[in-house]
């Protein structure tokens, strides 16, 4: 896909790691586009270097080769906000604490940081729970937390990694459905990285799906329909069709060989 | 009765039982009555000496305190200066502390401050290792969230690294506190004006076992109270970090 304008724009990406047995290449050559508002899925096999993409974009590691502009800027200055797949929500902090952190860093005066922080827990449905400490809350809870801490930075870019992947199927379905409230509302573009290919169909206009290490784009699908009416319909027949293409790249990406030996 | 006063008069019955049992003679074990009988008689030497050492022992604890807290902070913030100075700390450890206190002696003379000393090297150690142990275990998600945010050293080492080494803290803190006893009481050993060290050295040599057991064991409720003090302010500060999450 080519956009006019993309915000995330990666073009010849590079990964390898120096270990004790030599350079381990994470991400062999990839190159992908974001536009202004869109949802971009990322999916493949446990291990294929998903997070190290993610990683990358959110300016936390260094291309080996290749670059990544968000923007027109390196990541490093572009500031991508990032939900952790364990949210990283601080303990000692109650809800309303953590969510205006950004702020607190960025040296917004108390008053404002916390009205700040009060109107985006709200808009994620956490009213009424700003007093409470992340231990006190439930895994969605704190997943709604965690995006909330997010949308408080201004990112033109929201990045979540497997952001759902230790929550129950209904708190899933809610998540689902505020990230596709907040993409609205915001028109940030959103980066997901997940295991799940109904997740991706559900959520994304656009799937990119990854080889096993060292990764590389095998297969990208786009989806044309709606989020409000896929959330409505999750079997509508083109997120079947969706599905179905996903999971057969996904095969074509697993060396099953490999993963019996 | 509580289990620990219950074990502590069980103690105290047997110690009685076993020197009328045996007719230990008084110099060698002088009975429970013998000592309580001196401690009383002598409560105006035991008390000043008792103090003394419990100031010494204070003064060196909370110069422990923040001297590990300073360095823990410039090693948060200077991560490659880690190993130095753990090392420096282990050569530190290393040395006897019966071979330090002469030589703090020969320094500092016969007053306080070299107690203090004493008791603080003896006391840092324990308290170093624990924050050092804190910051190590910080999830690295937490960092990777603080360099997302760009958060600069400090602001992730005062809104990050320290809080999350509470809880390691207040366990080198436990450790630390009877430590900073026992450092005071060794530097007394060495030699001092007063104390329970100088105290229990002085009836050693006259033989006079109930005044030597007596400072013995106001020494040791003394690094009970060390621990029990800290443990009162490990409740308010695990209840501020909440970290059962």
């Amino acid at each position: 896909m080519t956009l006019a304008s993309p915000i995330v724009l990666v073009s010849g990406l590079k990964k390898s790691f120096e270990g004790p047995a030599g350079a381990l290449e994470a991400i062999a050559d990839l190159s992908l586009e974001i536009g202004p508002g869109q949802i971009t899925g990322c999916v493949g096999p446990s291990g294929c270097g998903k997070t190290t993409l993610l990683r990358l974009i959110a300016g936390l590691d260094a291309p080996t080769k290749g670059s990544i502009l968000i923007g027109g800027r390196s990541p490093q200055f572009a500031r991508p906000a990032v939900v952790f797949q364990n949210y990283a929500l601080l303990p000692w902090r109650n809800l309303l604490e953590n969510v205006a952190l950004p702020l607190e860093i960025e040296g917004v005066a108390s008053g404002e940081r916390h009205a700040r922080a009060e109107e985006v827990l709200a808009a994620v449905g956490l009213k009424g729970f700003e007093r409470f400490r992340p231990s006190e809350v439930s895994g969605g809870m704190q997943a709604r937390t965690a995006i909330a801490r997010a949308l408080t930075q201004k990112a033109d870019v929201l990045l979540l990694d497997e952001w759902t992947a230790s929550v129950d199927e209904i708190t899933k379905e809610s998540l689902h459905a505020l990230v596709v409230e907040l993409n609205e509302t915001f028109r940030n573009c959103v980066a997901i990285v997940t295991h799940s290919i109904s997740e991706a169909a559900l959520l994304c206009d656009h799937i990119v799906v990854l080889s096993q290490r060292p990764a590389r784009i095998v297969g990208t699908i786009d989806i044309d329909l709606p989020r409000r009416d896929r959330l409505a319909n999750p079997d509508h027949p083109q997120l079947i069709e969706a599905r179905r293409l996903g999971r057969a790249l996904l095969q074509q990406s697993c060396d099953v060989s490999q993963v019996r030996l | 009765m509580s289990s620990r006063l219950f074990t502590f008069l069980a103690f105290v019955a047997a110690w009685a039982l076993a020197c009328r049992l045996f007719e230990i003679p008084s110099y060698l074990l002088p009975t429970p009555i013998e000592v309580f009988q001196t401690v009383v008689s002598e409560r105006s030497l035991l008390a000043t000496a008792t103090l003394v050492s419990a100031l010494e022992a204070i003064a060196g604890f909370l110069l422990a305190a923040a001297v590990a807290l300073g360095i823990g902070i410039f090693v948060s913030l200077q991560p490659r200066t880690l190993k130095p100075v753990l090392g420096a700390a282990i050569a530190l450890k290393s040395i006897p502390v019966a071979a330090l206190a002469p030589v703090f002696l020969i320094w500092c003379g016969y007053g306080v401050q070299g107690k203090i000393l004493l008791a603080a090297i003896v006391a840092v150690f324990p308290m170093l290792i624990a924050l050092v142990e804190g910051m190590a275990a910080i999830p690295p998600t937490d960092r990777d969230l603080f360099r997302t945010l760009r958060a600069s050293r400090w602001q992730t080492v005062v809104k990050l690294s320290l809080p999350r080494c509470v809880p390691f803290a207040v366990a080198g803190l436990r450790i630390a506190a009877p430590m900073a006893v026992l450092g005071s009481l060794i530097a007394e050993y060495s030699g001092a004006r007063e104390g329970l060290g100088v105290t229990m050295m002085i009836a050693a040599a006259n033989l006079n076992s109930p005044l030597l057991f007596g400072a013995a064991i106001l020494s040791a409720f003394l690094g009970i109270g060390a621990f029990s003090a800290i443990r009162l302010l490990e409740i308010p500060l695990q209840n501020y970090m909440e970290s059962k999450s």
